[in-house]
């Protein structure tokens, strides 16, 4: 009996100690079970009180409170939050997987993702792709790793200088956001690079078509969002390198990474620096302007590089959320091929002896950044501020024209183009109920540009931009809505640029006035809405029905001068207006077993598209042709992209991606400029020793592309002939003392095909695209701690 | 693996059916006018190559111009072309001729002055002048290579282009008598002569010439070739069979051996010193092109037959 009562005792007081010490065990992981340490966040009832809590190095936990939190909340940066549920008996060890989110949006998925069209809850088109992806593509550029997405197409000039294209749209139209802050270079130029060092892009989503609501009125044709790197999920010290090297070109290049985790506390740095010389076509002359011209060696003269570029990221979790700072540096020294300046002869065209000289023609450029991104968690929601700081400096060197008008210039510095830009973008998340999301923000951006050189053709200005949006998000278990309104408004200032007059060489005292003084105050409202219906586990559509705006840029207001990039001179127009878009854009997928097909149409009308049109007279400037005038017309672009994807069981993948653009100039009833011709890229890889061990991997590819013969031109442009490309690749993984190598093969056009890329600045003069390419990546992780 | 072989050789059919198809081309104009001589029987002048004398001060531009939707505007554009557009530098009080004269309906020259609308449109009456009155520089030009350009454009905007070779585009030569001289000796008649597996013989000299605004001889350029392309070597045509050079020239980056006189190069003794040889393989007619130039800038170009036996 008092055995009994000692039992009933114990266990009495036992159900009491357990009451009065609630507690729960587990560990946070990613979706690849590796372990985060993670902030682990305690609210009680009445929400006053909450507590802060770290988690191990390793991600594990115990806690125990007397009594009964309300609700925990398992949060890190770069993924999204994850709510423990306190009703659940949780005197037992729980795992929680965290999964990947980025800093604007709630969810984002990858390429071949399950439906192959990005997230499930919002209406656009999302893709997220990870620096492996851009490894594996071997390219010199950022702009150039992206060619292989269907609907993304990129305008080169030779091999280290290229720009993105999204669905027919670049230029002031693609939106480059890095870490919260839009890129600002001078990117109305087509020879003007993306200025991104590819190696420091850890995670970048795409959205194809109109984002303008979120991004500002530049995202009309899409967005390139480079998302910061995630931090270190465990403590310690991770030491990376690549090395590249490129057989075309003699490319030689790494990249050496650093990052660290200690408690709050996390940082990284990454170097990265390449030597690239004259590249090399397969075609020993080419023609123009009647002659036929020599290519030495098969190697453009002069377009040979380098680049130096540094990144410094260090930041801190703090009570209610985290803070990181970014320092950057992008700096390039390109030559221009002899041939594309004046027109070439052969004695210009003489091998120098040196393939690896850089000397006139060149372009620089540098891009410093410095970047801050605080990000505050609150109870229902959280609130984010990003600052940026950028200084985009650009020089195109040659020697001076002599035309007899005036004096000769000193120094070699045509165009010297220096862009200072702030930003501040303010942007708060707040949980209406429990399936609602309300999101609202501030972007607001100053510019000064100032130039120097013997050359004009951009002056002045200094401009303030800024614009309020509000995006209301509902997710349901089948139908996910949103939809959004944006009012933004510039305020620009553009200074009159004066030319000397000179009479045989002597001045007259005269002046030429190039542009005048313009200024322009424009306000412009935009909305955006859409929905997403997954209908089952098989299909999703998703529509998406947006206006969006873009200011005319001051070169397309004001410019007047001689664009060696184009070959023309260009002349901006002060009265044109703000360019209208209205875009529907249509993303189907069907999804069975191991089988994906997604299909995206879109119909984009824009009134007063801004465009440069031939004026059809000649440039009074010496040393040029006719005269090309920024001009607008209302416009259509329509296409589509279609993805197909095969997972067979022997570790056979086959994707087929197929896209198309059609543009039309309503009022011209022509295509317009650099429409991209239809095209398919077939990739067929093969995993090896997938079944094998842990310690060696391998995946084989072949890239097949066929493009057809664009002769939908605008006027003065060439119809380009069609092409069929072959890429072989592959990536292995191996181990070497414990540490997990990836090398990286491919050898591109194996044909060594001759061929002319529509999109390329070199096709203006006939040049062909580059001939047989091998490269190869090796990556190594010295430290991984 | 069936369906895996199937669905490959598919795909790659269509991808090889749209490489090898295109678009239907535009219906719309987009044609540019087209640039041609008056005649069947003349040329656009200036011509390819063509010599002025020191004799002469000024070239007669003539050519037509076609569009049917009609000519906008006409550009003539003459620059030197000294140094291959590479924009060199030199200090010198001679001047480059430098034209750019614009063809339209509206100019304000009467000279310029074409009809609003002409489907064609004739030039036979305009002239570019070095020296004299109507001269386009004001102080003495430099003699030597000059590209003309013409281009034009129609009402719609189409315009003639480099890429396409649809400009007129081309190298003429203005001959100064205070250029150096070139004095050569022809073997028989307007030609010279040589033998296969032999050196070249010349007899001659390049010299400074007699005028008050003659120079000491900067650099001179002997070269043996299958033909003479202006200096824009055509990959189908000029051949270099072999070359000899002395002094530093002022417009490209070519240096020979130094002058033992910058008044006057014997080519006899030079050449014996300094052969040109004839492959015993060479065709049987070659060209000779000698470049010379002056400290001032100024370039005398000759070319020669050469008859190898």
């Amino acid at each position: 009996m008092k055995k009994t009562l000692l039992t009933l005792v114990l266990s009495a007081l036992v159900q009491l100690i357990a009451h009065a010490q609630y507690q729960v065990k587990g560990q946070v992981t990613d979706e690849e079970n590796n372990p985060i340490q993670a902030i682990l966040e305690v609210f009680w009832a009445d929400e006053i009180k909450s507590e802060k809590l770290i988690t191990s190095s390793k991600g594990t936990f115990t806690l125990k409170f007397p009594t009964q939190p309300d609700k925990i909340k398992v949060a890190h940066i770069g993924y999204s939050d994850h709510w423990i549920n306190t009703e659940l008996n949780l005197n037992q060890t729980i795992s929680i997987k965290l999964t990947p989110t980025t800093m604007d949006l709630e969810e984002a998925t990858v390429i071949g993702d399950r439906f192959g069209l990005g997230s499930t809850s919002s209406s656009q088109i999302d893709l997220l792709i990870y620096q492996d992806f851009l490894q594996n593509t071997q390219s010199q550029s950022l702009g150039g790793a992206l060619d292989k997405i269907p609907g993304v197409q990129s305008l080169n000039v030779g091999v280290g200088i290229s720009k993105p294209m999204i669905r027919g749209l670049s230029f002031n139209r693609i939106l480059v956001n890095d870490r919260g802050i839009k890129q600002e270079g001078q990117q109305w130029g087509a020879d003007h690079g993306l200025e991104v060092d590819p190696h420091d892009v850890s995670r970048m989503e795409i959205i194809k078509g109109p984002a303008a609501l979120r991004y500002g009125p530049d995202a009309m044709g899409g967005v390139l969002n480079i998302l910061p790197a995630m931090p270190k999920t465990s403590e310690g010290l991770t030491l990376r390198t690549a090395l590249d090297y490129q057989s075309n070109n003699a490319f030689f290049g790494q990249s050496t990474d650093l990052s660290y985790r200690k408690g709050h506390f996390f940082g990284s740095g990454r170097v990265s620096s390449s030597s690239f010389a004259d590249y090399r076509v397969p075609a020993d002359r080419y023609t123009y302007a009647g002659y036929v011209l020599p290519i030495v060696d098969e190697r453009l003269k002069n377009t040979a590089g380098r680049e130096l570029h540094f990144s410094l990221t260090s930041g801190m979790f703090f009570k209610s959320g985290s803070t990181q700072l970014t320092l950057s540096r992008f700096n390039q020294t390109a030559g221009i091929f002899t041939g594309a300046v004046g027109i070439p002869t052969s004695s210009s065209l003489e091998d120098d002896g040196d393939s690896r000289n850089i000397s006139l023609p060149r372009q620089l450029n540098t891009h410093w950044k410095l970047l801050s991104n605080t990000k505050w968690n609150q109870s229902n929601g959280s609130l984010e501020l990003d600052l940026g700081y950028q200084s985009n400096q650009r020089q195109e060197q040659s020697f001076p024209h002599l035309h007899g008008i005036g004096p000769t210039p000193d120094g070699n510095v045509a165009l010297g183009l220096t862009l200072h830009t702030v930003t501040a973008n303010l942007r708060k998340t707040k949980q209406l109920a429990n399936s609602i999301t309300l999101e609202y923000g501030l972007m607001t951006q100053g510019m000064v540009n100032n130039y120097e050189g013997f050359e004009f053709l951009l002056p002045a200005y200094q401009s303030a931009q800024g614009g309020l949006y509000g995006i209301i998000n509902q997710e349901g278990e089948r139908v996910s809505l949103n939809a959004g309104i944006r009012l933004d408004g510039i305020v620009m200032d553009i200074e009159e640029h004066l030319q000397p007059l000179y009479d045989q060489l002597e001045p007259t005292g005269e002046f030429d006035q190039r542009n005048p003084d313009i200024t322009k105050n424009l306000l412009s409202p935009s909305f955006s809405a859409g929905f997403v219906w997954s209908a089952n586990s098989s299909n999703l559509l998703k529509v998406n029905l947006g206006s969006g705006v873009r200011f005319p840029t001051p070169i397309e207001l004001a410019s007047n001068g001689i664009h060696h990039g184009n070959f023309r001179h260009e002349k901006g127009d002060p009265n044109l207006v703000t360019e209208r878009s209205y875009q529907l854009d249509i993303g189907y997928g069907l999804l069975m077993n191991k089988f994906f097909l997604s299909f995206s149409p879109y119909l984009s009308f824009f009134q007063n598209f801004i465009y440069l049109s031939p004026s059809g007279s000649f440039s009074p400037l010496p040393g040029s042709s006719t005269l090309w005038q920024y001009t607008q017309d209302d416009a259509i672009f329509l296409g589509g992209e279609l993805s197909i994807g095969r997972d067979l069981n022997t570790g056979t993948k086959i994707n087929l991606g197929l896209e198309y653009v059609y543009t039309m100039n309503l009022e011209e009833n022509l295509p317009l400029p650099l429409t991209p011709p239809f095209s398919a890229l077939l990739h067929l890889s093969q995993n090896l020793f997938q079944n094998g061990s842990q310690r060696f991997r391998a995946e084989l590819y072949a890239d097949l592309r066929g493009t057809m013969a664009q002769n939908r031109v605008a006027r003065n442009e060439f119809p380009t002939e069609g092409y069929f490309l072959v890429d072989l690749g592959g990536v292995v993984h191996f181990s070497v003392i414990s540490r997990e190598l990836k090398l990286i093969t491919s050898v591109r056009n194996v044909g060594n095909t001759v061929y002319f890329n529509h999109l390329s600045r070199y096709r203006l003069i006939n040049i062909p695209e580059p001939g047989r390419n091998i490269s190869l990546s090796l990556l190594i992780p010295f430290i991984k701690n | 693996m069936k369906f895996q072989f199937n669905t490959i050789l598919i795909l790659l059919a269509t991808l090889l059916t749209m490489a090898s198809c295109g678009e239907s081309e535009n219906p719309a104009d987009l044609v540019s006018p087209k640039i041609s001589a008056i005649s069947a029987s003349t040329s656009i002048q200036p011509a390819a190559g063509q010599l002025f004398p020191p004799t002469l001060t000024a070239a007669p531009v003539m050519l037509k111009v076609n569009d049917p939707s009609g000519v906008n505007e006409i550009l003539l554009d003459i620059h030197g072309g000294f140094d291959g557009h590479s924009h060199g530098r030199l200090n010198t009080n001679f001047e480059r001729l430098s034209v750019r004269k614009i063809f339209s309906a509206t100019a304000s020259d009467p000279k310029l002055k074409i009809e609003a609308g002409a489907t064609e449109v004739v030039l036979d009456d305009f002239k570019v002048s070095w020296a004299g009155a109507n001269s386009s520089v004001s102080g003495n030009v430099i003699a030597g290579p000059y590209h003309i350009t013409i281009s034009a454009t129609d009402a719609l905007g189409n315009q003639t282009s480099f890429a396409n070779a649809s400009n007129y585009h081309t190298t003429f030569y203005i001959q100064r008598p205070y250029a150096p001289v070139i004095d050569l000796e022809m073997s028989s008649g307007n030609s010279l002569s040589a033998k296969k597996g032999l050196s070249l013989s010349l007899n001659g000299k390049i010299a400074k010439g007699d005028d008050p605004l003659s120079s000491d001889l900067a650099f001179v350029w002997v070269r043996l070739a299958t033909q003479d392309n202006l200096d824009e070597k055509d990959g189908e045509g000029e051949v270099l069979i072999s070359q000899q050079m002395w002094g530093k020239s002022n417009w490209r980056s070519l240096t020979g051996k130094s002058f033992s006189n910058t008044l006057e190069l014997d080519l006899q003794t030079s050449l014996v010193q300094n052969p040109i040889q004839i492959p015993s393989s060479a065709p049987n007619d070659l060209v000779l092109i000698i470049w010379a130039e002056d400290i001032v800038g100024n370039v005398s170009r000759m070319v020669y037959p050469v008859k190898v036996l």
